[in-house]
């Protein structure tokens, strides 16, 4: 099966980010481990590009941000947990609804339903 | 991780971030936060090919192409950012000397007191009291260059070392600003000197704590400054 990279992924990063965060808060590296995994290896993602997702999230109040206490073997470099809010979960639950449509209507007009 | 390691890691980071159009805040968020991802991708790429170079380069090629990610962060600062970076363009600009600095505080505010007060003043038909917008003046240019020169002397830039005596000089000036333009624009009012020494009296106990206004604004600062231009130091080309 063919990868899917960061052209495929345009326009689902965000709502793929707030499930990752529904299973708990995470660094942004925890995220792209997540993403990953929950991809079956097939998802190439440029891990810098999670970050301005991230940061949308946030100004959109979709997710909160903490910096961690100390940095952990990296000097001077601390990472921002993250995790979902109220608005986030809506968020994510009205993209599931919307994906489920997309899918129902773009399988049937290529003649793969779901 | 050594230092020539690390110093690599921040020109991978710096690359993406130095060309976003955000305030110094928004981007030292965002450098700390690569920086920190990249680091642990390092970390985890030398643990598997062991060899620091390869490492280096992997790192480099999973974090992404930096003219990409400049756009792409870019896009994503928020729009009231645009505020803030109004405002440290004015007061936190690293390459002016500390006499233009003050001297564009005090033009900004004559223009900005000339603006919001002279109207007043003439529908009022209060036209003397333009001094008022002169004493403003005075005061910003006076709180910029003693702001740079308490900055110096108290080495908040780590580079020297703090020099006591001279802080302390420029607090004892500073204390003079409050009274100094106290009586400055009394006696354009009213032209009594006695009446004016009078009437700054009550004002001293406040004109003591004056050199903290000082030292505040600058301490909180510069931290940030120190760091912003360590950042910008880094040769990224």
């Amino acid at each position: 099966m063919e990868a899917i990279n960061g052209d495929k992924l345009r326009g689902h990063l965000e709502a793929m980010v707030l499930s990752t965060l529904e299973r708990g808060e995470a660094h942004g590296l925890e995220i792209v481990r997540r993403l990953e995994e929950a991809g079956c290896g097939l998802l190439r993602l440029k891990e810098g590009s999670l970050y301005p997702a991230l940061y949308r999230l946030e100004a959109a109040g979709e997710v909160k941000a903490v910096w961690e206490p100390e940095p952990h073997g990296r000097r001077g470099a601390r990472r921002r947990i993250y995790h979902l809010t109220g608005k986030g979960q809506r968020k994510l639950n009205k993209g599931r609804v919307e994906w489920q449509q997309f899918v129902h209507v773009i399988g049937g007009i290529l003649g793969a339903p779901v | 991780m050594n230092e020539s390691t690390l110093t690599q890691l921040r020109i991978l980071v710096e690359r993406v971030v130095r060309r976003v159009r955000a305030s110094m805040s928004h981007k030292l968020k965002m450098r700390e936060e690569l920086l920190a991802h990249v680091s642990a991708v390092f970390e985890e790429e030398a643990a598997r090919l062991d060899d620091e170079q390869a490492a280096l380069e992997r790192t480099a090629q999973r974090f992404g192409n930096p003219a990409e990610l400049t756009g792409q962060l870019h896009a994503s600062v928020p729009t009231n950012d645009f505020l803030q970076r109004l405002l440290e363009g004015m007061a936190l600009r690293t390459d002016e000397s500390m006499l233009r600095r003050a001297v564009r505080f005090a033009v900004v505010t004559f223009f900005v007191c000339a603006i919001y007060l002279l109207p007043a003043f003439f529908v009022q038909i209060r036209p003397t009291e333009w001094a008022v917008i002169l004493a403003f003046q005075t005061t910003a240019f006076y709180f910029a260059f003693h702001s740079d020169l308490m900055r110096q002397a108290l080495d908040l830039d780590g580079a020297k070392g703090r020099l006591w005596r001279r802080a302390a000089v420029i607090a004892a000036s500073s204390s003079f600003l409050i009274s100094g333009v106290t009586i400055g624009l009394g006696l354009t009012f009213s032209g009594d000197v006695r009446s004016n020494l009078t009437d700054v009296l009550p004002l001293l106990p406040a004109a003591v704590l004056t050199p903290v206004a000082f030292v505040v604004p600058v301490d909180c600062f510069a931290a940030e400054l120190r760091s912003h231009r360590e950042w910008m130091s880094l040769q990224i080309n």
